[in-house]
């Protein structure tokens, strides 16, 4: 399978004061096309920080990230913005949707980002909130809001779709069904997904599996056969 | 909740550039208060002093001719405390360079001179013959220095005198040659000499014509009036009028009125911008912390726990509001009252501070930010704890469809923007104000000076277009005008005119006003409104300015009682219809043709005034040939009164100017706050989009475009706005003899549509620069 990402001797210092965090020590790794990877560790292990750096929004200490041909690692502001807007989706904690748009306009605005958007309209329809449409964020439970940014990544058609605890705020059943939307986008488009989480159930179906630990990839998991989202006991 | 206010505290210094502002804008208006109501205080307190230290008559008269003997008889009428007299006369004051025409209204001095004293200075114990004092303006125009030799003219005859100092005069504050214009101190001032040298000067010897009365307490002038008039009627009464008519008191009292007016607009509006500022910086401030709010709610914090948190700032910022401007101020003040000092010739001066000033400053100051406060923080109340797990929906909202044209000019961008803009219409709103509020008040506070000197110059120019207008001592008979008129040379157009002081009646209202006589076939003189048309007096009534008929409150076909020394006898009136109303720009206000004075007073036309418009290159010798000429009481020219017309305004203009400056920098700093306090609460929006990958030029877009649309919408908000107050602007200057037609000019207009879109321009710069200097990954922590 082509390889997407690869990671050399990637740091991140965090420089507060006097304070330095290593956010991430030396970190290598490499990500294939259309993998679901699921990266899981404790809080404060540099997860969200390795996911930013991926997503090109948060700059690097030293060391190096390709994204195929691109040296992510190298590129100015400017570059990263391309960067961001030609192969990256987010899916953020907080959904962070424009509160000025209603569910519909709000998929449509990344839509427009792209060369190649998929249908705003079906993918509301995916994910459940067709009679949502007109509804504005503050209107909607964190779910729905949740499941119209992951509708917004993916209006984008991403080729690399980054989820920062996608299910972080949400109850159970709501975070299956949020699961549900990104392995079956990762299964009918061939597109690779990078999920942080602290659940560990999400692994199961994960292709592989990066364990974080002080800004170190502790240990690599490889599912030979992941589960389907239907077979995990949540 | 200690832990609360710093919260707070960080929040405030993270928006230290409003506060700063706010307490700006606070700091001038409360600076404007103090300094006008210490300029106002310290001038009110400097006339009475003045008024009192030289022993101010309570009533004044002007007789032709009363022997000094006579004047105790005064003394027998009931509620006469005091009599004093005084002779008085214009004299031609010969300079050798230049033709310009100087008089001097010579007043006599008597060491034992007991009401409308005169000061002398340097003081002396005694004047003799020769000795001549000249008011301190006129004294200072030509520096002359003690042992000048001045050389007047009376009566055809010429003498020698010895400047020995300056003099000044209570009555002498506001010396005008004519009842409507402007002092002009260069050509027209008081003089003092030796009053037994005057009589001999004046060849009046023995007499008075100046009157002063002392009333006994309590009494006042109606109750004196008719026994008043009837005892000097036998000596030439031309006039008789209490203190507070007297010119020069009437005018100094009438300059603190039109002041008072300004200490209660200009604060107020400063006042308002600034509650405006701080009501959105909070409102937006309880917004964002709405959740830590409803949290904190939730934990059992009181409203007024979390409330008080919040009003500390509204002491600070007025504390700081109350304190900065004092010491500004003061100056500010010291400054407009030592000018006024000079302008008026006052010997005195004397500028006290007075702290309870300060204490009502800093209670305008505490009030208006607390009170922008409590209604920011109103919110604070309404919040459920169930809300702190939500951000505010947008409210106020239109939800609405792009017209398909529109749809198809757009970008997406420019969607966007638009979709902010209709999606939250209060904060276009609020924007567009704070460029609508400094575009009005820039370009019609700004637009005076110029709408004001076109108004006098129109007049000049266009309506009064003689050079000369020959003030005569006396009312002489039309033949004897013409006759002094045949004999000048180099006179291109001659006519006679004149006017008389009037007491206009109406029902329970009088105003004096003067009567101009007009000639309907004069070139020289003409009524004009200030949209430039002209109108011919009329026969069958009274031509009355808009101003007067105000103060009146009478319209078209409604009859005046008309009364004057001269025209009138006794206690008699004579009614006459208004029959137009004129909105004049400049000048009496109140005209008559001469046919119609004839018809309604029963009395023959008099002239006490030459008009003169000189052959080109001709005026010096014209005004040669004036200066020789006898019974003439003054000479003015059109040149100088035009510009002493305009320089008594000066204050006034200098007023309105700063107050064009000063809503220019609280424009300024209003414009960019309320752009950067409306784009930082939509930082996360625009960090969202930075990571979904929308590059600073289109973010750029979007903020400029929409920024656009509301400078737009405010350009067009402040037209109604410059309008309204331009309206009342002319209500606040208008006076009897002056009202100006504001208008603000397409050019200025052009101007302060440039500052405005240069501060909106950059205003919106440095708020992207802001916006965009965001870290991205803050975004993904930040919950709304
Ligand atoms: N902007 C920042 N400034 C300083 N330190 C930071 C910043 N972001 C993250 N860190 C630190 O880097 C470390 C890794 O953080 P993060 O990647 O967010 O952890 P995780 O997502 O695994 O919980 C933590 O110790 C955190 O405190
Ligand atoms: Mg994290």
């Amino acid at each position: 399978m082509k390889e997407v990402l690869r990671a050399k001797q990637l740091r991140k210092q965090f420089v507060t004061g006097d304070v330095v965090v290593n956010a991430l020590a030396g970190v290598d790794f490499t990500i294939d096309e259309g993998e679901l990877v699921v990266v899981l560790g404790p809080s404060g292990s540099g997860k969200s920080t390795m996911l930013n750096i991926i997503g090109g929004i948060e700059t690097i200490t030293s060391g190096e990230l390709y994204y195929q041909d691109v040296a992510v690692h190298a590129l100015n502001s400017a570059g990263l913005t391309e960067y961001r807007r030609k192969y990256v989706g987010f899916v953020f904690q907080f959904y962070n949707l424009m509160p000025n748009l209603n569910a519909l306009e709000n998929i449509q605005l990344a839509g427009e980002l792209s060369s190649d958007p998929l249908d705003a309209k079906e993918l509301l329809d995916g994910v459940g909130l067709t009679e949502r449409a007109g509804n504005f964020p503050a209107m909607m439970s964190g779910g729905q809001q949740q499941r119209v940014a992951i509708a917004r990544a993916l209006c984008k058609n991403p080729d690399l779709l980054l989820c920062d605890e996608p299910t972080g705020a949400l109850d159970t059943k709501t975070g299956v069904d949020v699961m549900r939307l990104l392995t079956d986008f990762n299964k009918k488009y061939r597109k690779t997904i990078i999920i942080v989480t602290h659940n560990p159930a999400i692994a199961q179906v994960a292709n592989k599996v990066y364990y974080f630990r002080d800004g170190h990839i502790e240990r690599l998991v490889v599912n030979e056969h992941p589960l389907s989202v239907d077979e995990v006991a949540w | 909740m200690k832990y609360y206010s710093k919260n707070i505290f960080r929040t405030v210094l993270q928006n230290r550039g409003s506060y700063i502002g706010a307490i700006i804008i606070i700091s001038i208006g409360v600076m404007v208060f103090i300094a006008m109501t210490e300029f106002l205080n310290n001038l009110k307190l400097g006339l009475e002093d003045y008024c009192e230290k030289n022993e101010f008559a309570d009533v004044f008269a002007s007789v032709e001719n009363m022997p000094r003997g006579k004047l105790d008889d005064l003394l027998d009428i009931e509620g006469v405390d005091a009599v004093f007299g005084r002779l008085e006369g214009d004299v031609r004051l010969l300079r050798d360079e230049g033709s310009r025409i100087i008089t001097l209204h010579l007043m006599g001095w008597r060491a034992d001179d007991s009401m409308n004293l005169l000061t002398l200075r340097p003081d002396a114990e005694d004047v003799s013959a020769d000795e001549l004092y000249v008011g301190a303006n006129m004294a200072d125009v030509y520096g002359f220095a003690p042992g000048d030799t001045l050389t007047l003219v009376a009566n055809g005859r010429t003498r020698h005198y010895t400047y020995a100092g300056k003099v000044h005069s209570p009555e002498g504050m506001y010396p005008l040659a004519s009842e409507s214009g402007a002092p002009d101190t260069a050509i027209y001032d008081i003089g003092a000499m030796n009053a037994e040298a005057l009589e001999a000067l004046l060849g009046k010897r023995g007499t008075v014509t100046a009157v002063g009365v002392r009333l006994a307490p309590g009494v006042r002038f109606p109750q004196v009036k008719a026994p008043l008039e009837q005892k000097l009627r036998p000596y030439g009464l031309n006039d008789l009028y209490p203190r507070k008519d007297q010119t020069s008191y009437n005018a100094l009292i009438d300059e603190i009125e039109s002041y008072e007016l300004i200490i209660a607009l200009l604060p107020t509006i400063f006042m308002l911008v600034t509650m405006f500022i701080l009501y959105i910086m909070l409102k937006k401030m309880v917004d964002k912390d709405r959740q830590l709010i409803g949290t904190l709610k939730a934990f059992g914090a009181t409203n007024w726990e979390i409330a008080s948190r919040y009003l500390l700032q509204g002491v600070v910022i007025g504390l700081a509001g109350g304190l900065l401007p004092i010491l500004p101020a003061e100056l500010a003040g010291r400054y407009l009252y030592i000018d006024d000092v000079n302008y008026y010739a006052m010997p005195y001066q004397n500028y006290s501070v007075n702290p309870a000033v300060w204490a009502n400053g800093m209670l305008i100051s505490m009030g208006t930010a607390l009170t922008a406060l409590l209604l920011g923080i109103r919110d604070v109340l309404v919040i459920m704890p169930a809300e702190s797990m939500k951000s505010a929906a947008p409210s106020g909202g239109l939800s609405f469809r792009l017209p398909r044209w529109v749809d198809r000019l757009l970008n997406r961008r420019q969607k966007i923007g638009l979709r902010a803009i209709f999606r939250n219409l209060l904060r276009s709103l609020v924007i567009a104000l704070s460029i609508a509020m400094p575009f009005s008040m820039v370009s019609s506070f700004g637009s005076f000076n110029d709408v004001l000197t076109q108004t006098i110059y129109d007049q000049f120019l266009k309506a009064d277009t003689y050079d000369l207008q020959v003030r005569l001592a006396n009312y002489v008979s039309e033949e004897t005008a013409e006759s002094i008129l045949r004999k000048l040379e180099g006179v291109r157009a001659a006519e006679t005119a004149s006017s008389y002081p009037v007491k206009l009646t109406a029902r329970n209202r009088s105003e004096d006003a003067l009567l101009a006589v007009m000639d309907p076939d004069s070139t020289l003189q003409r009524i004009m409104d200030i949209d430039n048309q002209f109108f011919l007096p009329r026969s069958d009534g009274l031509i009355l300015s808009e101003g007067f008929a105000n103060k009146l409150g009478v319209a078209v076909g409604d009859v005046l009682e008309v009364s004057g020394g001269k025209l009138t006898r006794d206690e008699q009136t004579v009614r006459i219809p208004v029959v137009q109303l004129v909105r004049v720009g400049f000048g009496s206000g109140c005209y008559l043709s001469r046919e119609g004075l004839e018809r309604f007073f029963q009395t023959r036309y008099q002239p006490n005034s030459l008009l003169l418009d000189a052959e080109p290159g001709q005026l010096d010798r014209v005004k040669e040939q004036v200066n020789k000429l006898r019974g003439v009481s003054v000479a003015l020219e059109s040149e100088r009164m035009l510009q002493s017309s305009a320089y008594e305004m000066d204050i006034t203009v200098l007023m309105l100017n700063l107050l064009a400056g000063f809503s220019l920098i609280a424009g300024v700093i209003m414009i960019y706050n309320i752009i950067n306090i409306s784009m930082r609460e939509r930082r996360n929006e625009f960090g969202t989009l930075m990571v979904l990958g929308m590059r600073r030029d289109e973010i750029t877009e979007i903020i400029v475009f929409e920024q656009a649309i509301n400078f737009v919408l405010g350009i067009l908000m402040g037209f109604p706005f410059s309008e309204a107050l331009c309206r009342l602007i002319e209500y606040a200057v208008g006076t009897d003899t002056l009202s100006v037609a504001m208008h603000i000019r397409p050019t200025a207009y052009l101007a302060t549509f440039g500052i405005c879109a240069t501060a909106t321009m950059a205003s919106v710069y440095f708020v992207i620069r802001g916006v965009l200097d965001i870290q991205l990954t803050e975004v993904l922590k930040a919950r709304d």
